[in-house]
């Protein structure tokens, strides 16, 4: 009786009716495609990334193992650093130090309109 | 008795409206932040603003979408396979790009139309590009919010663009194809958009749509129609 209140004479057959066999392989087919020709070119533009990032990284081991050779693997061993706070800025962390070597103008990008970051 | 009934057919059903509509209000939405995002139309505080609706807003797209293709995947099937099956009639509409033509006063091809299914030709070729950039909008959209720092420069940047151009040139596709066609067959637009059931005149169904009428509508059973049956 539930029948009687609706508005229309006619109406779709069920998808089985529209849909056959071949029709629904053909569609799923369709979607694995597309699905699979996205994951392509997104694999495709990551894997990019991935050899920017490892031959960047091979790079800084080569020219640690360059510093390494010329004795020059840390800061407080290169001998212009070394005059640096000799002849002029006292001691690591000092106040003429700080003001001379600490960076300004941060901006914090994905903040639009925040201005600069201060800290330190 | 009301008989109004007699001659109507479930063009447009719930699930399907509900899906189109959401579809198109987020989507105009989505569309004015983003445009007025991208191409900095506003102080950086609006811009700001703007953002958070659009990814808002993109939630609610996202979720209608997944919710028609899981909830009602047989209506998604439905829609894809009449999208994807093309015929010699397919072809023919192409004679005449369905007589539209000739409503502007072009004599382009014969006046006969070949018969369509629920979609014609024209629909056929739109439709895909239209549920394909849903789904590459999410994609990139969702990509571009939660992975920014880690797709590397060459992913960001492709799928920050197809992103914007692409949803400015399918914007373009419905706002100067698929909306102009659509206002010309007032019964699609009622049935479409009033709240009420998706419902078209048989014979309006018949005339644009006869295939569809002939091999995929079934008539239903009303009680007043049976013998015997309920009577008021």
């Amino acid at each position: 009786m539930a029948k009687k209140q609706l508005p229309y004479k006619y109406e779709e057959g069920p998808a089985s009716m529209v849909v056959s066999r071949r029709g629904f392989i053909k569609v799923t087919a369709i979607l694995a495609l597309f699905i699979a020709f996205g994951k392509a070119v997104i694999s495709f533009f990551y894997g990019k990334r991935h050899d920017f990032l490892t031959s960047r990284q091979e790079g800084l081991y080569k020219d640690d193992k360059i510093c390494q050779r010329k004795g020059l693997a840390a800061s407080q061993q290169n001998p212009t650093v070394k005059a640096y706070y000799e002849e002029f800025g006292e001691h690591p962390l000092s106040e003429k130090s700080h003001h001379l070597l600490h960076t300004h103008g941060y901006y914090a990008r994905w903040q639009l309109g925040k201005g600069e970051v201060h800290h330190g | 008795m009301d008989n109004s009934y007699m001659n109507k057919v479930m063009k447009f059903p719930l699930p399907n409206k509900i899906f189109h509509n959401i579809n198109a209000i987020t989507w105009y939405t989505l569309l004015v932040t983003g445009l007025i995002a991208y191409f900095k139309l506003a102080s950086p505080q609006t811009m700001g603003l703007m953002m958070k609706i659009h990814i808002w807003t993109a939630v609610i797209f996202t979720l209608n979408f997944v919710a028609f293709v899981f909830i009602t995947p047989h209506r998604f099937y439905m829609m894809l396979d009449r999208l994807f099956t093309w015929d010699m009639d397919t072809i023919a509409w192409f004679k005449n790009f369905g007589g539209y033509p000739r409503m502007l006063g072009i004599p382009f091809g014969p006046k006969e139309v070949a018969p369509q299914g629920k979609y014609n030709a024209g629909q056929k070729l739109s439709y895909p590009m239209f549920v394909l950039f849903v789904l590459v909008l999410i994609v990139t959209g969702w990509g571009l919010f939660f992975f920014k720092h880690a797709l590397g420069k060459g992913l960001f940047t492709v799928m920050f663009y197809v992103h914007v151009w692409g949803s400015i040139f399918v914007s373009a596709m419905a706002t100067f194809g698929h909306i102009p066609l659509a206002l010309i067959h007032p019964d699609d637009v009622k049935a479409m958009f009033r709240f009420g059931p998706g419902t078209v005149p048989i014979e309006v169904a018949a005339h644009h749509n006869p295939k569809w009428v002939e091999s995929e509508i079934v008539e239903i059973d009303h009680p007043e129609d049976i013998p015997g049956g309920h009577h008021h």
